[in-house]
């Protein structure tokens, strides 16, 4: 068993064809999001490096400064490879999964190949996720063979604040090849899982208060960095301690609003908790989980507190997650909240496209949820909008599927990550 | 392993034979009007009527009439299923929410407990109920979970009524659980106890089944006693292996690597007895035809995989391709592993991933009352089976696909808009609102 896995792990981290060429796609609808417009009749002509070298097809309404009326193919050299989706094809960029585990966690019940939780401290913030990431992840490949293109990834555990995250690539050969940006955001996380350990605390106001302390120490240190203003011997001392601390630099960049903080909460009143604490001290909140969220939607919408709704259609069966209803993003997007929507686990991270599209079940429209899962989910990480782009110049970053990608009936049939093809994609 | 053809014909009977699950409030006969019926025979019928009378299918076809007083649906454009069933399930053993106070599905003491009963911890007031049949599911087994090598005695029950002996099926066949592979070894192992390795738990299989073996032959001696010195030998918790050892109960197994499946079949060969169907069985993919040479029937999950190392070879064409190869292939939710109102999804991710239209409703639907001995009458849409039937706005393999309506013996359960929302979402239980029973 073992050896098939590693076989077909092996097989999958490679292109089934190296980029020989050019490449000519036709026959597609080609969903632009970065700038938004929806593009028929497309082509997309790659060149040898799998860089995008020309965009055409049809536009309804303002065309888009990237997209020419003139055929892609008649600038397509003569020995270009052309894959032809007579029409029913339909390309869009690469999905962002915007908080998950991938490489930190590989199989959650062995140790071994489980990187993503610290325990046994109050405040790991300077535990980094870019440190513990593994490729050649077969959870990753499949992410990446189902057109998630980008993952934020975390560290999670008992611990209240449990780290940094980075963004990755899913094609990367090596982490510094994967890595777009590190750190992204410093985690925490209010709920059942911290008070498990005793070396935190056990109770949500005592995480609050905790929470509330490690902030302000933060804010301390991100002050003194920002002030000219001479310290007495005995406060230098005591900034010194705090500066010695290697867990309070990412809570002072958090207050000076240099991170975002994500805290992980899915129970209104734990929202509301956090809200009340961004509140008092002003840093960037994102919320993560936020099963609940649509009965804080106002406060959230007014706070401009994004949500990551992990999953985005949470069940009912935990205590903090009792009135969760599928229901929770429409809700949120009608009160003006920005939402995003993640998956729960490494290993359905490949359907996040599905998540998206119980969205449009939802009566969320169809480009607003392939929005929600590309460019609002590149936003809250940070990350440049040029990566949820298709236009001439930039890397392939794109899948097409030969149905609605947002429904069962897509298959993904050709993906390119970061310029790197894989022709026939294919779930194991 | 030979068929034991014994033990179906004894499962059929104790079926047939068996008193009618409790009677549901009486109602009028309800036609359904043109609907499209994917009957789960393989058959669909465009534009014809379904009659529910009694409890029962009374009438499949075109233009069918209807007595006096029934109460007729329009259902053009609808596609009417039979109900769901979920061979998989810890509802009521596993209630929601999540809690150690709801934690009643594995009696993690000692490694072999066959004597156990999922009916004696079974919540019928269990709020996923109320959602698993807002889901269309209709019939479920519930299973003790996997921490025991022997872990219990299963309970059959239709999604409908206030009270587990409401929602029992009576009669229906007993059916067992076991587990091979990690989860008992690392419950034991864990703690310095037997098991604590694979071949720890073939022991512990092989030794309760010689116990039973022992306490047959000791029982058959007394029989034949002309004076007795003393009492019959009996053994309540070996009972239960003595009635799988004659082909009167349905073995259950959670068992998800090729290796744990041989062990499986080589006791099943060792012993004499039949495996019904193994369990999650993410690597069965690998051996199709040693199953279908033994014909076990496969229980697995359409894309779940990953989270442990047994579960880590999986493949998402599975289904497709032990359904090829003649193997009996259910999708199951193991709720609350998968919530079990979205066992519809199972089956349309199999779909997704190559198993045919009609195969994968088969798959929530025939197979699985095929491998939990109920065939004869749930399970698909013909006439004389329980009125168990699900009224879909669009196909049950859209994303998202929820019932508009469904029956459970006659009796509508969900639908009219009035409480279809309520129940998909409902997070307690209020048994009245949900079963239509007044």
């Amino acid at each position: 068993m073992r050896l098939t896995a590693l076989a077909m792990a092996t097989a999958l981290s490679l292109p089934a064809s190296a980029q020989a060429g050019e490449v000519l796609l036709r026959g597609l609808t080609l969903h632009l999001v970065e700038p938004a417009a929806t593009v028929q009749n497309a082509e997309i002509l790659l060149d040898d490096r799998g860089v995008v070298r020309c965009l055409s097809g049809d536009v309804t309404g303002a065309r888009p400064p990237s997209v020419q009326a003139k055929p892609c193919r008649e600038q397509a050299g003569s020995t270009a490879e052309v894959r032809d989706f007579g029409g029913k094809g339909v390309a869009i960029p690469n999905l962002i999964e915007p908080y998950n585990q991938l490489g930190l966690v590989e199989i959650e019940a062995e140790e071994e190949s489980a990187d993503g939780s610290t325990h046994r401290l109050a405040n790991a913030a300077q535990v980094r996720a870019i440190d513990g990431i593994r490729l050649n992840s077969r959870a990753i490949q499949a992410a990446q063979q189902a057109g998630v293109g980008i993952a934020a990834v975390h560290p999670l555990g008992s611990s209240l604040i449990t780290g940094q995250s980075a963004a990755l690539r899913t094609c990367g050969a090596t982490v510094d090849q994967a890595i777009i940006r590190s750190p992204v955001a410093v985690h925490a996380r209010i709920g059942h899982a911290a008070k498990r350990d005793d070396q935190v605390t056990g109770s949500r106001s005592g995480q609050l208060a905790k929470l509330r302390e490690l902030l302000l120490q933060g804010q301390r240190l991100a002050k003194a960095a920002s002030s000219k203003q001479k310290l007495s011997p005995a406060q230098d001392d005591s900034l010194q301690r705090l500066r010695d601390d290697p867990s309070l630099p990412p809570l002072a960049e958090v207050m000076a609003g240099k991170l975002p903080l994500v805290v992980h909460a899915d129970h209104a009143d734990d929202i509301a908790a956090v809200l009340r604490l961004q509140r008092e001290l002003g840093f960037r909140l994102q919320i993560a989980g936020g099963a609940e969220a649509h009965l804080a939607a106002a406060a959230l919408a007014a706070q401009q507190v994004p949500v990551i709704l992990t999953p985005g259609s949470a069940r009912p069966n935990d205590f903090a997650r009792l009135r969760a209803t599928d229901q929770n993003a429409r809700l949120l997007l009608q009160a003006g909240a920005t939402v995003a929507i993640a998956t729960e686990h490494t290993y359905d991270a490949r359907n996040l496209r599905w998540e998206l599209g119980l969205l449009v079940q939802q009566g969320v429209a169809w480009a607003a949820a392939l929005r929600i899962g590309t460019l609002t989910a590149a936003q809250l990480l940070g990350l440049d909008p040029q990566v949820v782009a298709i236009a001439p110049g930039l890397p392939a970053n794109f899948t097409v599927f030969d149905g609605d990608p947002l429904t069962y009936d897509g298959h993904a049939v050709w993906t390119s990550c970061g310029g790197t093809v894989w022709p026939q994609p294919r779930q194991r | 392993m030979k068929l034991t053809l014994s033990c179906l014909i004894a499962a059929l009977v104790l079926v047939q034979t068996a008193p009618v699950h409790a009677a549901p409030p009486a109602r009028p006969p309800v036609l359904l009007r043109r609907a499209t019926l994917w009957t789960a025979t393989g058959a669909v019928l465009p534009d014809s009527d379904i009659l529910l009378q009694n409890g029962r299918i009374a009438g499949v076809g075109k233009d069918l009439s209807a007595p006096a007083g029934t109460q007729v649906i329009d259902a053009r454009g609808r596609i009417a299923t039979p109900g769901l069933v979920d061979m998989h399930s810890h509802l009521g053993v596993y209630a929601a929410p999540n809690s150690r106070a709801h934690a009643d599905g594995n009696e993690m003491t000692a490694p072999a407990t066959p004597y156990l009963r999922a009916i004696d911890s079974f919540d019928p007031e269990d709020a996923a109920i109320a959602r698993a049949v807002a889901g269309g599911v209709t019939t479920s087994l519930i299973l003790p979970g996997s921490g025991n090598v022997m872990g219990g005695q299963a309970l059959y029950i239709k999604l409908f009524g206030r009270t587990v002996a409401e929602m029992q099926i009576s009669g229906a066949p007993r059916a067992m659980k076991w587990a091979l592979g990690e989860n008992p070894k690392r419950t034991y192992g864990s703690r310095g106890q037997l098991p604590s390795s694979r071949m720890g738990s073939a022991w512990v299989i092989r030794q309760r089944l010689v116990e039973a073996q022992e306490l047959d032959v000791s029982q058959q001696r007394w029989d034949k006693e002309a004076v007795h010195t003393a009492a019959r030998p009996n053994r309540p918790d070996l009972e239960p292996l003595q009635a799988l050892l004659r082909g009167e109960v349905l073995l259950q197994v959670h068992c998800y690597e090729v290796h744990d499946i041989e062990t499986l079949v080589r006791l099943s060969e060792e012993f004499h007895f039949k495996v019904a169907a193994i369990h999650h069985a993410l690597e069965a993919w690998k051996v199709p035809q040693l199953l279908r040479e033994h014909r076990i029937a496969v229980a697995t999950f359409a894309d779940l995989w990953g989270f442990k190392l047994e579960a880590y070879d999986a493949s998402v064409h599975a289904p497709e391709i032990l359904q090829a190869a003649g193997v009996v292939v259910a999708m199951k939710t193991d709720h609350p592993v998968i919530e079990a109102r979205d066992l519809v999804g199972e089956a349309a991710k199999a779909h997704h991933y190559g198993l045919a239209e009609q195969a994968a409703l088969a798959a929530v639907t025939r197979n699985p009352a095929q491998a939990i001995g109920l065939l004869d009458r749930i399970g698909t849409l013909e006439v004389g089976k329980d009125a168990d039937v699900v009224v879909w706005p669009t196909s049950p393999l859209k994303l998202g696909a929820r019932p508009e309506r469904v029956f459970v013996q006659g009796v509508q359960v969900v639908g009219d808009g009035q409480n279809l929302q309520a129940a998909w979402s409902r997070t307690v239980h209020a048994t009245a609102g949900v079963c239509g029973c007044d």
